[in-house]
């Protein structure tokens, strides 16, 4: 029988990706001081999501891509079940594929990161020029895709980190 | 290969992700409802989660003080030489104003009620923009309230909850407001456009605007009040017209957020959805003690 302390640290470890994703969501969402900030966290919860699955999927079910992206659309104020759906694509994606991709180098993860990325901005983009029946301009997307892509090796290595730091503990 | 129980798990995370999408379409009250319920609940971890960005800003701007102080000083006594002939004129029109409502008999037309709440989230992606405040129905907020922020209009409020309210700021995509050019009693819609500079709608091309012309709330529509600061005309392309708000929409601390009611508005539509939904005013947000700050 495992004792208290061990069981904590076990739903600790269990915990750790999904309340990194819910952290990169409220950092997305706080006022920063620059616009730019916004611009460089806003797909942070994306790179997180992918960075678990691939990692840690028995920490980070399904079920969770699909909470976070409806929490992300509850605070965004976005239509409800957008970025769940596009979330739940992607999770469904990379875990299918995940073996392959362990395999495979950084570079490699990165590139398919950049589909996703791409994928889901499209998406975005699609959705908002249906809810104003008009094509809106898509600069912003593909900036925001072009910064969300660019920052993806920061936020794995810190992610990489933590996931050392955490899990090899036993 | 991945297993029969996965792919059963994402049919039904699919399937209920879909149903969302078309209950936002058939019951947008309700995702409504749901949204702000949400955004109530997480909005104590916002409120903490903004504390280190605002520490942050108070330092930059503690030294930009610093920096500039001699600058300033200068710039505020300047200011203050010119406010204070626009305030003897301005007291000079009250009074006259007052004189003649006097012989006329006028009935003022509006009622003004405001309190000032902190911004705890800017929630824009990348055509949708937002902010959530940290006041809610519990304190008088009711939707469709004015959000002012420092040197303009920024928005209005779209859905209250008991805690928090969710402000759609103008340069939102679904956000259309009656405005007017100052000065040329032209009038016209505008219209956000996302990451970009908003847009007036239907200028005449043939009609002569000149780009810095002040444009203002003009009242239509009865949901604004009439000359309410809103932007600069910016630039002008043939039929397109562009404005440069006053508000700085992406750097919002503080927002006003302004009741306007037409007295004995009952003939407004509009005005009469807003009471509906309004819960009984604190105190505080009666007439004759109108302010009222939120921390």
């Amino acid at each position: 029988m495992s004792n208290p302390l061990h069981r904590f640290e076990e739903f600790g470890k269990a915990c750790l990706p999904v309340l990194s994703c819910v952290l990169f969501l409220l950092l997305m969402i706080v006022p920063w001081p620059t616009p730019t900030a916004k611009a460089i966290l806003s797909a942070f919860p994306l790179m997180a999501l992918c960075y678990w699955v691939v990692n840690r999927p028995e920490h980070f079910s399904m079920a969770w891509s699909f909470i976070i992206g409806f929490i992300q659309d509850v605070l965004l104020g976005q239509p409800l079940g957008v970025t769940a759906l596009t979330y739940l694509a992607a999770d469904f994606f990379l875990r299918g594929q995940r073996q392959f991709f362990l395999q495979q180098s950084f570079q490699h993860l990165w590139m398919v990161f950049g589909i996703v990325m791409i994928g889901v901005s499209a998406a975005q983009w699609l959705v908002a020029s249906l809810v104003i029946r008009a094509w809106v301009d898509v600069t912003p997307v593909v900036l925001r895709a072009v910064i969300g892509i660019l920052f993806f090796p920061l936020v794995t290595l810190v992610l990489h980190y933590l996931q050392r730091s955490v899990f090899s503990r036993s | 290969m991945r297993p029969f129980g996965q792919h059963i798990h994402a049919l039904i995370l699919i399937t209920l992700a879909v149903l969302l999408i078309v209950l936002n379409i058939f019951m947008p009250s309700l995702v409504s409802k749901v949204r702000i319920t949400f955004t109530d609940m997480f909005a104590p971890f916002m409120h903490a989660a903004a504390k280190p960005g605002e520490a942050i800003q108070g330092i930059s701007t503690a030294l930009q003080d610093v920096a500039g102080v001699r600058e300033e000083n200068k710039k505020l006594q300047q200011e203050v030489n010119e406010l204070r002939a626009w305030r003897d004129l301005a007291q000079q029109q009250a009074d006259e104003n007052k004189t003649l409502r006097g012989l006329m008999k006028y009935k003022d037309e509006s009622v003004i009620n405001f309190l000032t709440a902190r911004v705890i989230a800017e929630v824009g992606g990348n055509f949708n923009n937002s902010v959530i405040v940290t006041a809610g129905s519990r304190d008088g907020v009711v939707k469709n309230m004015i959000a002012m922020g420092e040197d303009g209009v920024v928005g209005r409020v779209i859905e209250t909850g008991e805690w928090s309210s969710r402000v759609l700021l103008f340069n939102d995509l679904n956000f259309r407001l009656p405005v007017m050019l100052e000065g040329t009693q032209l009038r016209a819609i505008l219209s956000g456009e996302g990451a970009g500079l908003p847009k007036l709608l239907f200028i005449p091309s043939e009609v002569d605007v000149k780009p810095g012309t002040r444009v203002v709330t003009s009242g239509h529509g009865g949901l604004f009040p009439p000359n309410l600061p809103v932007g600069i005309l910016q630039e002008r392309k043939g039929g397109d017209a562009w404005l440069n708000p006053y508000a700085k929409l992406d750097r919002l601390q503080v927002v006003r957020l302004v009741q306007y009611s037409l007295a004995g508005g009952d003939k407004n539509p509009m005005n009469q959805e807003l009471k509906q939904g309004a819960p009984e005013a604190p105190p505080s947000l009666l007439p004759g003690n109108p302010n009222k700050a939120h921390p």
